[in-house]
């Protein structure tokens, strides 16, 4: 069987609502998922933007064609999470999303038990507005709830993780990975969760035709 | 063309997007199924839509170069993926016209009330001369050959004013702009907009009255 690896970032409204329709493929083909946080520089290419508890914007640098695209992205990721009754609120402002991936690239040295149940809170909390995911506190706390032992994150934050973290990056977009969720099976690379029924022809072993992008997983 | 988020499923297409082409014989499919009104809208790429480069002072200016990098090399891959899926050649697949002639004809058969299977053979047969049998549907004639096929009177075409009609199209742009879709194809199904084709499987949900989990 081939190995899958996923390229997920917490502030992705996407990748959140990939989440659970990528799980489906463990159980699927009886694989474990090798998973890796890649950071969006969101600001980058969809601008930066501030708004306030009533919705209203109060920092603004964004053009007008990058506002449509973030208004559309959350319209359409939230239309799919509320079909699963998810909650999904749009975010205040751009986040660095990098304290909570050095905590997933933490938990994943623990095990995939604590690597799974560190990502589902993370991204619940995060969509729910619940969370700041730059407090280095809160992204202890929802280690230790995930069942990974703590002792030395704090360092490992602050030194080798972040240094892994940034090298990481660097390596993700040398090899061509631009956005989440990043699906990578034997050196192929299918971005976005439409691709996922050619990941899972892909990991069938390729049999007949190349099937279409489509939105089609049904999670129970 | 206004009133788009009536009745029925609101098709907008470019000609000059494999995507779209890639979406064409599925969505007739859902539109059989479920028998849904259909109203298909030339999209056009309008100038001004292209993203400008980044200035030399932009400190973030090689970090963004790197990922358009990447972002070329990904757009490639799926060139050449969608190109095997339609059994052409990526030369073929990356052709690149002007679709604004194309389109017109399109407004032609709003204009004369054409019949759905009008509609559908005349989608069909422009997708099949910009990537299969390659012909100039930036031509005029070839324009009104295609409508003539699929049995439209245009009688009348012709002798319009081309200015007319491009203004025609720079209106339904502009109203299309306003409801900010920026994505060929896309769809108005319920006063709900959908932008690319892999929200079919949603769509098709939707269409037939919600039955079971939702595709997501």
């Amino acid at each position: 069987m081939s190995k899958l690896e996923v390229y997920i970032d917490y502030k992705s409204p996407y990748a959140f609502i990939a989440k659970d329709p990528t799980y489906a493929l463990e159980e699927q083909f009886g694989i474990e998922i090798d998973w890796y946080p890649l950071t969006l520089n969101i600001g980058s290419y969809l601008g930066t933007a501030r708004t306030n508890d009533s919705g209203k914007v109060v920092e603004n640098h964004r053009s007008p064609k990058q506002w449509l695209a973030v208004k559309y992205a959350y319209m359409d990721a939230r239309r799919y999470a509320s079909l699963r009754s998810l909650t999904l609120r749009g975010t205040q402002k751009i986040w660095d999303s990098s304290v909570a991936a050095i905590g997933m690239l933490w938990a994943k040295e623990q095990g995939h038990k604590a690597l799974k149940h560190y990502t589902d809170i993370t991204y619940e909390r995060f969509w729910k507005r619940e969370l700041d995911i730059e407090d280095e506190s809160v992204v202890l706390n929802l280690l230790r709830e995930a069942g990974a032992d703590i002792d030395g994150f704090s360092a490992y934050l602050h030194q080798e993780g972040r240094e892994y973290h940034d090298r990481l990056q660097d390596e993700i977009l040398d090899k061509g990975y631009f956005g989440v969720p990043t699906y990578v099976i034997d050196g192929e690379m299918y971005f976005g969760r439409e691709h996922l029924p050619r990941v899972r022809w892909h990991l069938a072993g390729k049999p007949g035709l190349l099937p279409d992008v489509a939105n089609d997983s049904v999670i129970s | 063309m206004a009133a788009f988020e009536r009745e029925g499923l609101t098709l907008f297409i470019d000609f000059n997007c494999l995507p779209t082409y890639l979406a064409v014989d599925g969505v007739c499919r859902l539109l059989d199924e479920t028998g849904v009104e259909e109203r298909w809208v030339p999209l056009v790429k309008l100038p001004g839509n292209t993203s400008r480069g980044t200035g030399a002072t932009d400190p973030l200016a090689a970090y963004k170069n790197r990922r358009a990098g990447a972002k070329r090399r990904f757009a490639e891959r799926e060139l050449q993926r969608n190109c095997e899926r339609m059994g052409i050649s990526r030369e073929q697949g990356a052709r690149d016209i002007d679709s604004s002639t194309a389109a017109l004809g399109l407004l032609w058969l709003h204009e004369i009330q054409a019949k759905r299977d009008q509609f559908r053979a005349y989608v069909k047969s422009v997708f099949l001369a910009v990537y299969r049998k390659p012909e100039s549907v930036e031509d005029l004639d070839t324009v009104v050959k295609k409508l003539d096929q699929c049995g439209v009177v245009t009688d009348g075409f012709r002798e319009a004013s081309v200015d007319e009609y491009l203004a025609k199209l720079q209106a339904v742009q502009e109203e299309i702009a306003e409801l900010g879709i920026f994505e060929s194809p896309a769809y108005i199904y319920e006063g709900e907009c959908f932008q690319g084709r892999q929200h079919l499987p949603l769509l098709g949900w939707l269409m037939s009255g919600r039955n079971g989990l939702p595709p997501v």
